[in-house]
């Protein structure tokens, strides 16, 4: 199914929600379910508490489904309302993310072909990712688990274009490094 | 012929994932495109990015599914009766409002001493069935719960959910053998903060 597509229906299916019908949103959810689950654990890494979030986003979704306006596509509207949500708990919780940190320099550039190996070895990726900050990974995220564009990235976490842009270029330097370095660990 | 952007090497690094990802457009897409075709390490940066995708699309993710949706649905219409209520209320007489908080609170007491008496299938409120192993349990969370502190109590307990919850929100739990399933309700009878009633099934075992 095309991009355009399963916005037209998602969209069908938000305007019958608004009027309450709940197998309209029964089949939202099982569209929308695992993306958005799977954003939100890769935030939170809590399996329990990701799922509390995911009930208060659609339950939030079930609320405001008349209120979709059609300015953005569905798949945008629902991202933000998931990231809202996350920023909400890490702000309930207090949690500051101080990792990956990196110089405003950085004169070292990461072996490609060293990178292209490590990247074809699941846990590599999965470690690495994990070790990014929450700004540098939801943009990741976004762009890799959801094939985003860096327009509809800025759109979920309302903050401009050029930010994204900061953000990705980061966080693909330094998950190229993290790679390059776990390429290096598992050759000792 | 057109004009491409001018980017910079920073730009076109910064872009390179949303090639990757082909998502890129128009005249951005063609400078980037230009780039890469003429610099072998950019090639192989875009490659280890689609490699990186790939794994993470590829990874398995398991989401509340079936579970989440009962619950979703419960909680809609909890909150679509309590709207209900609300409408009608200035129309009734007092009355007619002290005979509905009495409804309510025999049904809350139903709710809890409800026993489910299915024996070795719980029906699962998003309409499949499972098999239940060990001795079962039928629990009432204060309507408040989270998942997650029922699932950490679950956990502690050494419980697993086999059910619900239920259009009533009762959880059917199961516990390795008679004896955890009896501590286990006591434990849980114990906990007012989260825990309105346990009780052990009849005939789940």
């Amino acid at each position: 199914m095309s991009a355009t597509s399963a916005n037209a229906e998602l969209t069908f299916l938000l305007e019958r929600m608004a009027g309450g019908d709940k197998a309209a949103f029964a089949a939202f959810y099982k569209a929308m379910e695992k993306p958005v689950y799977r954003f939100i654990v890769s935030r939170l890494n809590d399996p329990f508490e990701s799922h509390d979030i995911l009930h208060e986003v659609f339950m939030d979704i079930w609320r405001s489904a008349g209120k979709f306006e059609g300015r953005s596509a569905v798949k945008t509207w629902v991202f933000g309302i998931a990231y809202r949500k996350v920023m909400d708990n890490f702000r309930k919780h207090g949690r500051v993310d101080v990792r990956d940190e990196m110089p405003e320099q950085v004169d070292d550039s990461p072996d490609a072909g060293a990178c292209l190996l490590a990247s074809q070895q699941a846990e590599h990726v999965r470690f690495c990712l994990g070790e990014l900050k929450d700004d540098h990974k939801q943009a990741i995220s976004l762009a890799f688990y959801e094939d985003m564009s860096y327009g509809e990235i800025a759109e979920v976490a309302e903050v401009p274009e050029g930010t994204i842009k900061t953000r990705i270029f980061h966080a693909k330097k330094l998950l190229m490094r993290c790679l390059q370095a776990r390429l290096g660990e598992a050759a000792i | 012929m057109s004009t491409l952007p001018e980017l910079t090497e920073d730009e076109i690094a910064a872009l390179l994932p949303f090639l990757a990802n082909d998502t890129l457009e128009g005249a951005e897409r063609e400078a980037v495109q230009a780039a890469v075709d003429a610099a072998p390490s950019l090639q192989q940066e875009l490659e280890a990015l689609k490699s990186m995708r790939g794994q993470m699309q590829a990874e398995e993710v398991s989401s509340p599914g079936e579970f989440g949706l009962a619950r979703l649905m419960r909680d809609i219409e909890a909150e679509q009766r309590e709207l209900g209520k609300m409408q009608a209320a200035p129309q009734r007489s007092n009355i007619w409002k002290l005979a509905a908080a009495a409804a309510v609170a025999l049904f809350a007491v139903q709710t809890v001493f409800v026993w489910n008496t299915g024996g070795d299938t719980v029906e699962l409120a998003g309409g499949g069935s499972q098999a239940a192993t060990g001795v079962q349990l039928t629990v009432a969370f204060v309507p408040d719960a989270t998942e997650a502190e029922i699932r950490n109590q679950m956990l502690s307990l050494g419980l697993r959910i086999v059910g619900g919850p239920t259009a009533l929100g009762l959880y059917t739990l199961s516990a390795q053998d008679q004896t955890s399933a009896e501590r286990a309700v006591r434990q849980l009878n114990g906990l007012d903060t989260l825990v309105e009633s346990a009780e052990l099934t009849e005939g789940g075992q």
